[in-house]
Protein backbone atom coordinates (compact mmCIF):
# COMPACT_ATOMS: atom_id res chain seq x y z
CA UNK A 1 0.00 0.00 0.00
CA UNK A 2 1.75 3.51 -0.89
CA UNK A 3 2.34 6.19 1.59
CA UNK A 4 -0.45 8.05 0.21
CA UNK A 5 -3.20 5.69 0.31
CA UNK A 6 -2.00 4.35 4.41
CA UNK A 7 -2.36 8.23 5.32
CA UNK A 8 -5.83 8.57 3.52
CA UNK A 9 -7.00 5.43 5.78
CA UNK A 10 -5.39 6.75 8.58
CA UNK A 11 -7.53 10.02 8.17
CA UNK A 12 -10.43 8.16 7.39
CA UNK A 13 -10.04 5.94 10.56
CA UNK A 14 -9.52 8.94 12.69
CA UNK A 15 -12.77 10.54 11.34
CA UNK A 16 -14.56 7.94 12.00
CA UNK A 17 -13.57 7.43 15.17
CA UNK A 18 -14.11 11.48 16.29
CA UNK A 19 -17.41 12.26 14.35
CA UNK A 20 -19.30 9.33 15.23
CA UNK A 21 -18.56 9.15 19.38
CA UNK A 22 -19.50 13.03 18.75
CA UNK A 23 -22.71 11.98 16.99
CA UNK A 24 -23.48 9.67 19.52
CA UNK A 25 -22.98 11.75 22.13
CA UNK A 26 -24.68 14.25 20.76
CA UNK A 27 -27.95 12.08 20.23
CA UNK A 28 -27.63 11.69 23.55
CA UNK A 29 -29.86 15.16 24.11
CA UNK A 30 -30.62 16.70 27.69
CA UNK A 31 -28.71 15.49 30.14
CA UNK A 32 -29.55 17.44 32.79
CA UNK A 33 -28.72 16.62 36.52
CA UNK A 34 -31.84 14.55 38.33
CA UNK A 35 -29.83 15.83 41.83
CA UNK A 36 -31.97 18.69 43.46
CA UNK A 37 -28.56 20.25 44.94
CA UNK A 38 -26.91 20.36 41.78
CA UNK A 39 -29.69 22.04 39.92
CA UNK A 40 -29.49 24.84 42.83
CA UNK A 41 -25.59 24.71 42.53
CA UNK A 42 -25.83 25.55 39.06
CA UNK A 43 -29.14 28.23 39.45
CA UNK A 44 -26.54 29.61 42.38
CA UNK A 45 -23.90 29.98 39.70
CA UNK A 46 -25.95 31.44 36.46
CA UNK A 47 -27.59 33.94 38.96
CA UNK A 48 -23.52 34.79 39.58
CA UNK A 49 -22.55 34.17 35.63
CA UNK A 50 -24.98 35.52 34.03
CA UNK A 51 -27.65 36.98 36.09
CA UNK A 52 -29.35 38.60 33.02
CA UNK A 53 -30.72 35.03 31.77
CA UNK A 54 -34.25 34.67 34.11
CA UNK A 55 -35.34 32.07 32.24
CA UNK A 56 -32.77 29.55 32.42
CA UNK A 57 -32.29 30.00 36.16
CA UNK A 58 -36.04 29.75 36.74
CA UNK A 59 -35.65 26.50 34.62
CA UNK A 60 -33.19 25.18 36.97
CA UNK A 61 -35.58 25.88 40.18
CA UNK A 62 -37.83 24.45 38.34
CA UNK A 63 -36.02 20.77 37.77
CA UNK A 64 -34.70 21.35 41.08
CA UNK A 65 -38.35 21.34 42.63
CA UNK A 66 -39.38 18.40 40.20
CA UNK A 67 -36.15 16.47 40.41
CA UNK A 68 -35.93 12.92 41.74
CA UNK A 69 -33.12 12.85 44.68
CA UNK A 70 -34.04 16.45 46.58
CA UNK A 71 -31.89 15.02 49.65
CA UNK A 72 -30.12 17.80 51.32
CA UNK A 73 -32.02 20.66 50.11
CA UNK A 74 -34.50 22.57 51.50
CA UNK A 75 -37.42 23.07 49.27
CA UNK A 76 -39.31 25.48 51.13
CA UNK A 77 -36.39 27.57 50.58
CA UNK A 78 -35.62 27.05 47.04
CA UNK A 79 -39.86 27.96 46.04
CA UNK A 80 -38.91 31.26 48.14
CA UNK A 81 -36.25 31.75 45.89
CA UNK A 82 -37.89 31.64 42.81
CA UNK A 83 -40.29 33.61 43.84
CA UNK A 84 -37.57 35.98 44.99
CA UNK A 85 -36.41 35.41 41.49
CA UNK A 86 -39.62 36.15 40.23
CA UNK A 87 -39.49 39.47 41.69
CA UNK A 88 -36.38 40.19 40.37
CA UNK A 89 -34.59 40.16 43.75
CA UNK A 90 -31.57 38.55 42.46
CA UNK A 91 -29.26 38.97 46.02
CA UNK A 92 -32.15 37.24 48.14
CA UNK A 93 -32.95 34.84 45.81
CA UNK A 94 -29.01 34.01 45.71
CA UNK A 95 -28.81 33.67 49.53
CA UNK A 96 -32.15 31.64 50.13
CA UNK A 97 -30.52 29.10 47.58
CA UNK A 98 -27.21 29.24 49.48
CA UNK A 99 -29.03 28.40 52.46
CA UNK A 100 -31.20 26.14 51.00
CA UNK A 101 -28.30 23.68 50.61
CA UNK A 102 -26.40 24.24 53.90
CA UNK A 103 -24.16 26.82 52.26
CA UNK A 104 -25.21 29.91 54.31
CA UNK A 105 -22.22 31.23 56.07
CA UNK A 106 -20.41 32.46 53.09
CA UNK A 107 -23.07 34.55 52.15
CA UNK A 108 -24.49 35.86 55.70
CA UNK A 109 -23.84 35.16 59.03
CA UNK A 110 -25.98 33.08 62.00
CA UNK A 111 -27.27 30.13 58.63
CA UNK A 112 -26.45 26.77 58.90
CA UNK A 113 -22.84 25.41 58.98
CA UNK A 114 -22.03 24.43 55.16
CA UNK A 115 -22.55 20.82 53.66
CA UNK A 116 -20.08 18.84 51.92
CA UNK A 117 -21.08 16.40 49.37
CA UNK A 118 -20.44 12.76 50.57
CA UNK A 119 -19.52 10.46 47.91
CA UNK A 120 -19.56 6.79 47.99
CA UNK A 121 -20.10 4.81 51.29
CA UNK A 122 -19.23 5.75 55.42
CA UNK A 123 -15.33 5.79 55.42
CA UNK A 124 -14.59 6.28 51.95
CA UNK A 125 -13.41 9.98 51.19
CA UNK A 126 -15.56 12.77 51.15
CA UNK A 127 -13.32 15.15 49.34
CA UNK A 128 -13.77 15.75 45.21
CA UNK A 129 -12.25 12.63 42.96
CA UNK A 130 -12.47 12.53 39.53
CA UNK A 131 -13.86 15.92 37.86
CA UNK A 132 -15.83 16.79 40.29
CA UNK A 133 -15.90 20.70 40.86
CA UNK A 134 -16.27 20.26 45.13
CA UNK A 135 -17.86 23.57 45.24
CA UNK A 136 -20.40 24.06 47.92
CA UNK A 137 -20.78 27.88 47.51
CA UNK A 138 -20.55 30.04 44.66
CA UNK A 139 -18.58 32.60 45.43
CA UNK A 140 -18.41 36.03 43.28
CA UNK A 141 -15.60 36.99 41.20
CA UNK A 142 -12.91 38.78 42.31
CA UNK A 143 -10.94 41.49 41.43
CA UNK A 144 -7.46 42.35 43.37
CA UNK A 145 -6.78 45.82 44.10
CA UNK A 146 -4.52 47.55 41.54
CA UNK A 147 -4.92 50.96 43.59
CA UNK A 148 -1.74 52.58 43.78
CA UNK A 149 -0.53 52.36 47.70
CA UNK A 150 2.83 52.07 48.71
CA UNK A 151 4.29 49.04 47.62
CA UNK A 152 2.12 49.19 43.95
CA UNK A 153 4.10 52.38 43.82
CA UNK A 154 7.58 50.75 44.72
CA UNK A 155 7.02 47.96 42.32
CA UNK A 156 6.24 50.27 39.43
CA UNK A 157 9.01 52.33 40.22
CA UNK A 158 11.28 49.01 40.14
CA UNK A 159 9.83 48.02 37.32
CA UNK A 160 10.53 51.83 34.75
CA UNK A 161 14.18 51.17 36.35
CA UNK A 162 14.52 48.01 34.78
CA UNK A 163 13.10 49.27 31.58
CA UNK A 164 15.54 52.20 31.47
CA UNK A 165 18.77 50.40 32.72
CA UNK A 166 17.28 47.55 29.79
CA UNK A 167 16.79 49.98 27.21
CA UNK A 168 20.14 51.29 27.69
CA UNK A 169 22.29 48.26 27.88
CA UNK A 170 20.33 47.18 24.96
CA UNK A 171 21.70 50.46 22.56
CA UNK A 172 24.98 49.98 24.09
CA UNK A 173 24.80 46.38 23.17
CA UNK A 174 23.23 46.84 19.78
CA UNK A 175 24.85 45.39 16.46
CA UNK A 176 27.80 47.02 14.85
CA UNK A 177 26.01 46.50 11.76
CA UNK A 178 22.29 46.38 9.84
CA UNK A 179 21.12 44.53 7.59
CA UNK A 180 20.24 47.00 5.71
CA UNK A 181 23.94 48.38 5.71
CA UNK A 182 25.24 44.99 5.28
CA UNK A 183 23.06 44.15 2.37
CA UNK A 184 24.71 47.75 1.11
CA UNK A 185 28.54 47.14 1.40
CA UNK A 186 27.65 43.69 -0.47
CA UNK A 187 27.03 45.61 -3.41
CA UNK A 188 24.47 44.93 -6.38
CA UNK B 1 21.21 53.21 7.37
CA UNK B 2 24.92 53.07 6.58
CA UNK B 3 27.30 50.79 8.45
CA UNK B 4 28.80 52.23 11.25
CA UNK B 5 32.40 52.56 12.57
CA UNK B 6 32.34 51.50 15.99
CA UNK B 7 34.72 49.04 17.25
CA UNK B 8 34.63 45.29 15.75
CA UNK B 9 34.24 42.72 18.69
CA UNK B 10 35.83 39.24 17.68
CA UNK B 11 35.75 36.52 19.37
CA UNK B 12 38.83 35.52 20.78
CA UNK B 13 39.92 38.96 19.71
CA UNK B 14 41.64 41.68 21.92
CA UNK B 15 40.22 41.01 25.29
CA UNK B 16 39.17 44.75 26.57
CA UNK B 17 37.82 42.95 29.67
CA UNK B 18 39.52 43.95 33.12
CA UNK B 19 42.38 41.99 34.35
CA UNK B 20 40.48 40.47 37.73
CA UNK B 21 37.34 39.72 35.13
CA UNK B 22 39.52 37.67 32.94
CA UNK B 23 41.15 35.61 36.20
CA UNK B 24 37.92 34.75 37.68
CA UNK B 25 36.07 33.98 34.28
CA UNK B 26 39.24 31.76 33.67
CA UNK B 27 38.89 30.44 37.30
CA UNK B 28 35.84 29.47 36.27
CA UNK B 29 35.92 27.96 33.21
CA UNK B 30 38.61 25.73 33.89
CA UNK B 31 35.99 24.00 36.17
CA UNK B 32 32.77 24.51 34.63
CA UNK B 33 34.03 25.12 31.12
CA UNK B 34 31.66 27.93 29.91
CA UNK B 35 34.44 28.91 27.55
CA UNK B 36 32.10 26.72 25.25
CA UNK B 37 29.38 29.17 25.21
CA UNK B 38 32.11 31.62 23.43
CA UNK B 39 31.61 30.48 19.91
CA UNK B 40 31.22 32.95 17.27
CA UNK B 41 27.22 33.43 16.12
CA UNK B 42 26.79 36.21 13.11
CA UNK B 43 26.02 39.69 14.47
CA UNK B 44 22.70 39.89 12.91
CA UNK B 45 21.77 37.44 15.61
CA UNK B 46 21.63 40.33 18.38
CA UNK B 47 18.78 42.43 16.50
CA UNK B 48 15.29 41.88 17.94
CA UNK B 49 13.54 39.97 16.04
CA UNK B 50 16.43 37.18 16.05
CA UNK B 51 16.39 37.60 19.83
CA UNK B 52 12.50 36.67 20.19
CA UNK B 53 13.98 33.17 21.88
CA UNK B 54 16.33 34.52 23.94
CA UNK B 55 12.68 36.55 24.83
CA UNK B 56 10.85 33.74 25.47
CA UNK B 57 13.57 32.31 27.31
CA UNK B 58 13.27 35.61 29.42
CA UNK B 59 9.73 35.46 29.79
CA UNK B 60 9.95 31.57 30.77
CA UNK B 61 12.14 32.01 33.59
CA UNK B 62 9.89 34.76 35.06
CA UNK B 63 7.19 32.23 35.03
CA UNK B 64 9.68 29.94 37.19
CA UNK B 65 10.37 32.12 39.68
CA UNK B 66 6.76 33.51 40.28
CA UNK B 67 5.58 29.80 40.21
CA UNK B 68 7.60 28.67 42.59
CA UNK B 69 6.75 31.00 45.16
CA UNK B 70 2.74 30.77 44.14
CA UNK B 71 3.37 26.98 44.93
CA UNK B 72 4.14 27.57 48.27
CA UNK B 73 0.60 29.08 48.44
CA UNK B 74 -1.68 27.55 46.10
CA UNK B 75 -3.96 24.70 47.23
CA UNK B 76 -4.46 22.22 44.51
CA UNK B 77 -7.65 20.59 45.73
CA UNK B 78 -10.92 21.41 44.21
CA UNK B 79 -12.26 22.41 47.63
CA UNK B 80 -9.90 25.31 48.31
CA UNK B 81 -8.00 25.50 45.01
CA UNK B 82 -10.07 28.75 44.33
CA UNK B 83 -9.85 30.67 47.70
CA UNK B 84 -6.47 29.85 48.04
CA UNK B 85 -5.51 31.84 45.18
CA UNK B 86 -8.19 34.95 46.35
CA UNK B 87 -6.24 34.73 49.63
CA UNK B 88 -3.04 35.44 47.97
CA UNK B 89 -4.08 39.20 48.08
CA UNK B 90 -3.39 38.49 52.31
CA UNK B 91 -0.13 37.30 51.56
CA UNK B 92 3.26 39.55 50.32
CA UNK B 93 3.79 40.58 46.79
CA UNK B 94 1.50 37.63 46.67
CA UNK B 95 -1.36 39.94 43.98
CA UNK B 96 2.01 40.44 41.99
CA UNK B 97 3.86 37.32 41.78
CA UNK B 98 0.19 36.26 40.54
CA UNK B 99 -0.27 38.97 38.20
CA UNK B 100 3.26 38.65 37.11
CA UNK B 101 3.01 34.55 36.40
CA UNK B 102 -0.08 35.64 34.62
CA UNK B 103 1.07 38.28 32.20
CA UNK B 104 4.40 36.28 31.55
CA UNK B 105 2.52 33.62 30.47
CA UNK B 106 0.95 35.71 28.50
CA UNK B 107 4.38 37.01 27.06
CA UNK B 108 5.59 33.54 26.73
CA UNK B 109 2.68 32.60 24.11
CA UNK B 110 2.99 35.65 21.74
CA UNK B 111 6.68 35.20 22.00
CA UNK B 112 7.12 31.92 20.62
CA UNK B 113 4.29 32.46 18.43
CA UNK B 114 6.50 35.32 16.90
CA UNK B 115 9.64 33.56 17.32
CA UNK B 116 8.01 30.98 14.83
CA UNK B 117 6.91 33.27 12.69
CA UNK B 118 10.25 34.81 12.08
CA UNK B 119 11.52 31.36 11.88
CA UNK B 120 9.18 30.03 9.18
CA UNK B 121 10.02 33.88 7.84
CA UNK B 122 13.59 32.93 6.91
CA UNK B 123 13.41 29.62 5.87
CA UNK B 124 15.65 28.66 9.42
CA UNK B 125 14.22 25.59 9.57
CA UNK B 126 15.77 24.27 6.60
CA UNK B 127 18.56 20.83 6.21
CA UNK B 128 20.38 20.72 8.70
CA UNK B 129 18.17 22.44 11.04
CA UNK B 130 14.54 20.22 10.78
CA UNK B 131 15.06 18.55 14.15
CA UNK B 132 15.54 21.56 15.96
CA UNK B 133 13.10 22.96 14.68
CA UNK B 134 10.51 20.41 15.39
CA UNK B 135 12.31 20.45 19.12
CA UNK B 136 11.06 23.86 18.80
CA UNK B 137 7.34 23.14 17.71
CA UNK B 138 7.34 20.74 20.58
CA UNK B 139 8.04 23.54 22.99
CA UNK B 140 5.66 25.80 21.23
CA UNK B 141 2.90 22.20 22.03
CA UNK B 142 4.11 22.34 25.70
CA UNK B 143 3.59 26.10 26.19
CA UNK B 144 0.15 25.80 24.97
CA UNK B 145 -0.37 23.11 27.78
CA UNK B 146 1.28 25.32 30.64
CA UNK B 147 -1.29 27.73 29.52
CA UNK B 148 -4.18 25.30 29.17
CA UNK B 149 -2.92 23.84 32.59
CA UNK B 150 -2.85 27.11 34.45
CA UNK B 151 -5.83 28.04 33.27
CA UNK B 152 -7.37 25.09 34.44
CA UNK B 153 -5.53 25.70 38.11
CA UNK B 154 -7.76 28.69 38.98
CA UNK B 155 -10.54 26.35 39.42
CA UNK B 156 -12.76 28.76 38.30
CA UNK B 157 -15.55 28.67 36.06
CA UNK B 158 -13.67 29.33 33.30
CA UNK B 159 -11.18 27.38 34.22
CA UNK B 160 -13.63 24.38 34.85
CA UNK B 161 -15.20 24.73 31.57
CA UNK B 162 -11.95 24.80 29.87
CA UNK B 163 -11.52 21.16 31.79
CA UNK B 164 -14.96 19.84 30.72
CA UNK B 165 -13.90 20.69 26.98
CA UNK B 166 -10.28 18.86 27.70
CA UNK B 167 -11.78 15.51 28.88
CA UNK B 168 -14.93 15.84 26.12
CA UNK B 169 -11.86 15.61 23.68
CA UNK B 170 -9.80 12.82 25.19
CA UNK B 171 -12.50 11.05 24.90
CA UNK B 172 -12.93 11.56 21.55
CA UNK B 173 -9.23 10.44 21.03
CA UNK B 174 -10.12 7.09 22.93
CA UNK B 175 -6.73 5.76 24.25
CA UNK B 176 -4.72 8.33 23.13
CA UNK B 177 -6.69 10.81 25.11
CA UNK B 178 -6.73 8.37 28.37
CA UNK B 179 -4.27 10.74 30.39
CA UNK B 180 -6.55 13.48 30.18
CA UNK B 181 -9.98 11.71 31.39
CA UNK B 182 -11.03 11.53 35.24
CA UNK B 183 -10.69 7.32 34.81
CA UNK B 184 -7.04 7.52 34.73
CA UNK B 185 -7.28 7.89 38.62
CA UNK B 186 -10.99 7.86 40.22
CA UNK B 187 -10.14 8.51 43.42
CA UNK B 188 -7.58 11.42 43.14
CA UNK B 189 -9.00 14.80 41.93
CA UNK B 190 -8.20 15.27 38.38
CA UNK B 191 -7.07 18.85 39.49
CA UNK B 192 -4.05 17.24 41.27
CA UNK B 193 -3.17 15.72 37.93
CA UNK B 194 -2.95 18.75 36.17
CA UNK B 195 -1.24 20.65 39.05
CA UNK B 196 1.51 18.24 38.80
CA UNK B 197 1.43 18.18 34.84
CA UNK B 198 1.99 22.18 35.21
CA UNK B 199 4.55 22.24 37.85
CA UNK B 200 6.63 19.43 36.94
CA UNK B 201 5.55 17.59 33.88
CA UNK B 202 5.44 20.37 30.92
CA UNK B 203 8.29 22.82 32.87
CA UNK B 204 10.52 20.06 33.03
CA UNK B 205 9.61 18.91 29.28
CA UNK B 206 10.15 22.19 28.36
CA UNK B 207 14.10 22.07 30.03
CA UNK B 208 15.21 19.49 28.95
CA UNK B 209 14.14 20.31 25.39
CA UNK B 210 15.58 23.67 25.69
CA UNK B 211 18.89 22.33 26.43
CA UNK B 212 18.53 20.18 23.85
CA UNK B 213 17.78 23.50 21.00
CA UNK B 214 20.72 24.87 22.64
CA UNK B 215 22.74 22.42 21.91
CA UNK B 216 21.86 22.10 18.50
CA UNK B 217 21.97 25.57 17.93
CA UNK B 218 25.36 25.82 18.99
CA UNK B 219 25.78 22.10 16.94
CA UNK B 220 24.96 24.12 13.76
CA UNK B 221 25.08 27.66 14.32
CA UNK B 222 22.60 30.22 14.08
CA UNK B 223 21.06 30.34 10.73
CA UNK B 224 22.56 33.14 8.37
CA UNK B 225 20.37 35.97 7.37
CA UNK B 226 18.36 35.29 3.50
CA UNK B 227 18.81 38.79 3.01
CA UNK B 228 22.40 39.54 3.88
CA UNK B 229 24.38 37.98 0.70
CA UNK B 230 27.06 35.96 1.17
CA UNK B 231 29.87 38.39 0.06
CA UNK B 232 28.86 41.28 3.10
CA UNK B 233 31.49 41.84 5.35
CA UNK B 234 28.76 40.40 8.38
CA UNK B 235 31.10 40.12 11.54
CA UNK B 236 30.66 37.59 13.94
CA UNK B 237 30.32 37.94 18.08
CA UNK B 238 30.82 35.31 20.73
CA UNK B 239 27.82 34.24 22.03
CA UNK B 240 28.21 35.49 25.18
CA UNK B 241 27.85 38.75 23.61
CA UNK B 242 23.73 37.38 22.10
CA UNK B 243 23.38 36.82 25.40
CA UNK B 244 24.35 39.90 26.96
CA UNK B 245 21.79 41.60 24.59
CA UNK B 246 19.01 38.52 24.87
CA UNK B 247 19.36 39.72 28.78
CA UNK B 248 19.09 43.23 28.20
CA UNK B 249 16.73 43.10 26.27
CA UNK B 250 14.88 41.06 28.56
CA UNK B 251 15.27 43.44 31.32
CA UNK B 252 12.66 45.59 29.51
CA UNK B 253 10.65 42.69 28.91
CA UNK B 254 10.38 41.77 32.83
CA UNK B 255 10.15 45.62 33.32
CA UNK B 256 7.43 46.38 31.46
CA UNK B 257 5.27 42.55 32.46
CA UNK B 258 5.74 43.97 36.30
CA UNK B 259 4.28 48.12 35.75
CA UNK B 260 1.37 45.96 33.43
CA UNK B 261 1.15 43.41 36.80
CA UNK B 262 0.58 46.17 39.17
CA UNK B 263 -2.09 48.02 36.66
CA UNK B 264 -4.07 45.08 35.30
CA UNK B 265 -4.08 42.34 38.07
CA UNK B 266 -6.41 39.85 36.80
CA UNK B 267 -8.90 38.40 38.52
CA UNK B 268 -10.66 35.39 39.87
CA UNK B 269 -13.86 33.89 38.59
CA UNK B 270 -16.88 32.76 40.47
CA UNK B 271 -16.37 28.83 42.35
CA UNK B 272 -17.16 26.29 39.28
CA UNK B 273 -20.28 24.45 39.04
CA UNK B 274 -20.48 21.76 36.45
CA UNK B 275 -23.51 21.32 34.30
CA UNK B 276 -23.90 24.97 32.90
CA UNK B 277 -21.30 26.93 30.27
CA UNK B 278 -21.44 30.04 30.90
CA UNK B 279 -17.87 31.21 30.04
CA UNK B 280 -15.64 31.84 26.90
CA UNK B 281 -11.75 30.34 26.99
CA UNK B 282 -8.69 32.54 27.35
CA UNK B 283 -7.74 34.19 23.45
CA UNK B 284 -4.88 32.01 23.06
CA UNK B 285 -8.24 29.24 22.71
CA UNK B 286 -10.71 31.58 21.37
CA UNK B 287 -9.45 30.19 17.67
CA UNK B 288 -10.93 26.90 18.50
CA UNK B 289 -14.03 27.86 20.35
CA UNK B 290 -14.92 29.65 17.35
CA UNK B 291 -14.77 26.29 15.16
CA UNK B 292 -16.55 24.47 17.74
CA UNK B 293 -19.21 27.15 17.68
CA UNK B 294 -19.83 25.98 14.09
CA UNK B 295 -18.65 22.73 13.70
CA UNK B 296 -18.81 21.20 17.10
CA UNK B 297 -16.58 19.42 19.76
CA UNK B 298 -14.01 17.29 17.02
CA UNK B 299 -13.12 20.08 15.33
CA UNK B 300 -11.40 21.62 17.93
CA UNK B 301 -9.43 18.85 17.80
CA UNK B 302 -9.34 18.68 13.75
CA UNK B 303 -8.30 22.53 13.96
CA UNK B 304 -5.41 21.84 16.62
CA UNK B 305 -4.21 19.05 14.30
CA UNK B 306 -4.53 20.40 11.11
CA UNK B 307 -2.03 23.33 12.35
CA UNK B 308 0.45 21.29 14.42
CA UNK B 309 0.71 19.12 11.00
CA UNK B 310 1.38 21.97 9.06
CA UNK B 311 3.97 22.76 11.26
CA UNK B 312 5.30 19.30 11.42
CA UNK B 313 5.78 19.12 7.31
CA UNK B 314 6.60 22.26 6.92
CA UNK B 315 10.67 21.77 6.63
CA UNK B 316 10.09 18.45 4.92
CA UNK B 317 7.67 20.40 2.01
CA UNK B 318 10.18 23.60 1.85
CA UNK B 319 13.43 21.73 1.66
CA UNK B 320 15.39 24.39 -0.04
CA UNK B 321 17.69 25.69 -1.44
CA UNK B 322 15.69 28.82 -1.04
CA UNK B 323 15.27 30.79 1.80
CA UNK B 324 14.32 34.17 1.40
CA UNK B 325 10.39 35.12 1.55
CA UNK B 326 10.16 36.65 -1.62
CA UNK B 327 10.87 32.72 -3.29
CA UNK B 328 8.71 31.07 -1.47
CA UNK B 329 5.41 31.92 -2.29
CA UNK B 330 3.24 29.18 -1.33
CA UNK B 331 4.48 28.69 2.01
CA UNK B 332 4.45 32.48 2.51
CA UNK B 333 0.78 32.22 1.13
CA UNK B 334 0.37 29.84 3.69
CA UNK B 335 1.62 30.82 6.38
CA UNK B 336 -0.07 33.98 5.81
CA UNK B 337 -3.67 32.27 5.68
CA UNK B 338 -3.24 30.23 8.61
CA UNK B 339 -2.26 33.55 10.80
CA UNK B 340 -5.22 35.81 9.22
CA UNK B 341 -7.77 32.87 9.68
CA UNK B 342 -6.79 32.36 13.55
CA UNK B 343 -7.00 36.01 14.10
CA UNK B 344 -10.33 36.27 12.50
CA UNK B 345 -11.55 33.40 13.91
CA UNK B 346 -10.25 34.91 17.48
CA UNK B 347 -11.73 38.16 16.81
CA UNK B 348 -14.99 36.36 15.84
CA UNK B 349 -15.47 34.21 19.08
CA UNK B 350 -13.96 37.32 21.06
CA UNK B 351 -17.66 38.92 19.74
CA UNK B 352 -20.04 36.13 20.45
CA UNK B 353 -21.92 35.19 23.55
CA UNK B 354 -21.02 32.32 24.65
CA UNK B 355 -23.04 29.03 23.92
CA UNK B 356 -23.55 25.98 25.43
CA UNK B 357 -21.90 22.84 23.81
CA UNK B 358 -21.72 20.01 25.80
Amino acid sequence: MGTIKRVLLAATATAVLTVVPAAAADANGDDDSDEARVLVLQAIALIVNQPDDEHEIEERLEHALEATHQEGVDLDLVDEAAAALHDGDHESARELLQTSIGAGPFVSPGVPEPIREAHGEPGEPTFAVGAETGTTVVLDEYEPSSALDGGNVALIVLSAAAIVVGALLAWLFRPVDTVRGLRRAAGP
Amino acid sequence: MATTTRTTREPGGGDERPRWSRRFVAAVDERLGIDALRYPVPEHANSLGWSLGGLTLASFVALVVTGIYLAQFYNPVPEAANQSIRELSDVWLGTFARSLHYWAAQAMYVLVALHLLRVIFHGSYQRPREGNYLVGVTMFALVIAALFTGTVLKWDQEGFEALVHNIEVAELLGGLGFWFTAEVAENVSILVRLYSAHVVIVPGLIIVLLILHALLIKRHGISTHPAIPASAPERSEPFTGHLRRVGAFGLVLVGALGVISVLFPPAIGPTPVEGIEVTKPPWPFLWMYALENWFGLPSILWGAGFLFALLVLLPFVDSGPDRLWRRRPVVMVIAGLVVAALIVLTVIALVTTPEAHL
